[in-house]
């Protein structure tokens, strides 16, 4: 015979909450090692000096900070960045939403395109940025042999300061688009076909169909993909290592490239502290500025 | 609001495929302009399949869709000068009341005093007005019903299609949106095509039912004449609860000449006389407040009668019904059509033998 369960209220509440805390530890201890601890550490050291040698670390203050202010590199990067986001985000959620749209109609095939938009996701990246790279290779690259089947001269995208960040843009857009259209794709699979049908009978054609509808439906998505593809913007890196190693002269190097580059090429751990402060403070501000402008004029269910 | 012409529509062997599956197997339909025709059926019968191929969101694989004089069969929804009513109401969610109402008219590019002035009067009319800035989700079902009708009805087209908009709604407001519907539609005058399922939706509201099964039509006729004279067994069936009650002759003991025959009486037409024609025994008694509804078996056949008032039998009890001559319904079994034949009826009701 199996003894009845004393009822809950008589059991000792001080059981539940040790359970849930033991429940939670692992996960916990995971994030306090990885995330939270160097996140305190970074922000600590970046008040620090690097040590080298013999000379250890002290308190430097906001050293490092003015240091950042005065040095061009910082501002180049940032600029750079700031194109990047601008030349990527808007032309990558567009891209996205034309293919979602388009593959979201009954067409032959459907499936096999779907796939296809989706494969740049799937790949790793290091794959990817070295399949662009044969593509801009001056001389015999893809692009180049198609320019030079119509008699244009050779191109050297990647080393050329010029274009070297728009040639890294081009092979973003084309990655993120495809993950982007799963978002829209998804999105719109929830719009009931009646809405639609409904806007069909009171006349209106697939632009303003659109426009008042599927559009100000999708907005939720918009937004979240919109936070996302900042928060992408601002951690790009794979690409550059293989593209262009942020060359040349800088003229395609991105924050976190930065960052990486003064931290563990230079060694100049603190000063990459407080870039990685400015960074973050920087994503937190944009991230708060999209949910709080964007989330008043946004229709959820 | 000012009163519209409503316009007939016409469906000449209309059909409609996917693939193997034919959903319409040749519909020959004329709505008249201004009245309000059901379209009735069990679910899977090509109800809705025929709203849809009338409001061009279907295109029909074969045969001609006329609104009025037009030949609309290949015209896009837009074009055909139709409003409809969804079973989910189809509201936009991220617009306001307001907004969802004049929706079609701002496609229209309508004026917005016009549009101002016409969305106050269907406001008034539905009873709408405290809730115009309001979002559709923070409307209770049956307003959010009334929008939907206010959507319809404001852009003033001459045919209006509803897709069982009543069926998400509780009992009670059902019938009070019912009425509504139907004087509505009395008011303005335009041509109503409203598909259901349910009956009694049908015979209350429509001037003319149109009951389909299987992808055809059964019998198109008038609310009192669909019950009183049903066109094959299966409007028989369909209309009256509960159903009419269909026997082989071979019940009332007639040999003769009447085997191609089945008897339809229905359950509420029975009486209970000691030297009725129809001879049953009690299989079970339900007690349903003003009558009691007898299960009963003649000669293998399960048939049911309706009682009035309060009676109890014992399981097995022999009992004898009359009926009256004009309420036998006769069908032939292998044409399952119709047959008036007063003389066989009187036979049956009187006890032929």
């Amino acid at each position: 015979m199996v003894p009845p369960r004393p009822p809950i209220k008589e059991r000792p509440m001080q059981r539940h909450w040790i359970h849930a805390w033991l429940l939670l530890t692992p996960a916990f201890v995971f994030l306090l090692a990885f995330t939270h601890i160097p996140a305190l550490t970074t922000l600590w050291q970046s008040f620090r000096t690097t040590p080298r040698g013999r000379r250890p670390s002290r308190w430097a203050g906001l050293e490092n900070y003015q240091e950042l202010i005065s040095d061009p590199i910082f501002w180049k990067v940032l600029g750079n960045n700031i194109w990047f986001a601008i030349g990527t985000i808007p032309t990558s959620i567009l891209i996205a939403l034309v293919m979602a749209l388009w593959v979201s109609e009954r067409l032959p095939g459907r499936g096999f395109v779907r796939m296809a938009y989706f494969t740049p996701t799937v790949l790793p990246m290091i794959a990817v940025a070295n399949i662009w790279l044969f593509f801009y290779t001056p001389g015999f690259g893809l692009f180049d042999q198609i320019t030079g089947f119509f008699g244009f001269g050779q191109s050297n995208v990647l080393g050329s300061p010029k274009t070297a960040l728009v040639g890294v843009m081009v092979v973003t857009i084309w990655k993120e688009a495809g993950f982007f259209m799963i978002f829209y794709l998804a999105a719109l699979q929830t719009i009931p076909p009646s809405l639609i049908e409904a806007a069909r009978i009171e006349g209106a054609g697939p632009w303003t169909i659109f426009r008042r509808v599927t559009f100000p439906l999708l907005m939720p998505t918009t937004l979240f993909i919109g936070v996302n593809a900042v928060v992408n913007a601002f951690r790009m890196i794979d690409h550059i290592f293989v593209l262009t190693g942020g060359g040349p002269d800088n003229a395609s190097s991105l924050l976190l490239y930065y960052i990486y580059e003064t931290a563990f090429r230079f060694w100049d751990t603190s000063y990459a502290a407080s870039l990685t402060v400015v960074l973050l403070a920087l994503l937190a501000l944009l991230a708060l500025g999209q949910f709080f402008f964007l989330d008043r004029k946004v229709h959820y269910k | 609001m000012s009163v519209q012409n409503g316009k007939a529509i016409r469906l000449s062997a209309v059909r409609k495929a996917w693939g193997e599956t034919e959903s319409l197997k040749g519909i020959d339909l004329e709505i008249p302009a201004g009245k309000f025709t059901a379209i009735l059926g069990p679910s899977g019968c090509g109800k809705s399949t025929t709203l849809r191929a009338i409001a061009g969101l279907e295109t029909v694989t074969a045969g001609t869709v006329h609104i009025g004089e037009d030949d609309v069969t290949m015209l896009p929804p837009a074009q055909r000068q139709l409003s409809m009513v969804f079973q989910n109401y189809a509201l936009f969610p991220h617009l306001s009341v307001a907004e969802n109402i004049v929706f079609g008219l701002r496609v229209e590019r309508l004026n917005k005093a016009e549009r101002d002035r016409r969305l106050a009067e269907v406001a008034e009319l539905l009873e709408l007005t405290p809730y115009l800035d309001r979002k559709p989700a923070a409307l209770s079902g049956g307003q959010q019903q009334r929008v939907a009708l206010g959507r319809a009805v404001i852009s003033r087209r001459p045919v209006c299609l509803m897709d069982e908009p009543l069926s998400n709604l509780d009992a009670r407001l059902r019938d009070e949106m019912r009425r509504e519907i139907r004087q509505l539609q009395r008011k303005l005058g335009f041509t109503m095509v409203y598909v259901t399922h349910d009956q009694i939706e049908a015979i209350t509201m429509a001037d003319q039912v149109v009951l389909m099964n299987a992808g055809r039509i059964e019998q198109v006729a008038s609310p009192q004449e669909l019950y009183s004279a049903p066109a094959t067994p299966f409007a028989a069936r369909f209309i009256g609860t509960p159903p009419m009650n269909l026997l082989p002759a071979g019940v009332f003991g007639a040999g003769q000449g009447a085997e191609h025959l089945q008897i339809g009486i229905r359950p509420e037409q029975l009486r209970i006389a000691a030297e009725g024609p129809l001879k049953a025994m009690v299989r079970n008694a339900e007690f349903l407040g003003a009558d009691t509804l007898v299960e009963l078996e003649a000669d293998g056949t399960r048939l049911l009668a309706k009682l009035q008032g309060n009676h109890s039998f014992a399981h097995g009890a022999p009992l004898s019904f009359s009926f009256e001559a004009e309420d036998v319904h006769l069908f032939d079994t292998s044409s399952q059509t119709r047959v008036d034949d007063a003389a066989r009826a009187a036979s049956f009701a009187r006890g032929a033998s």
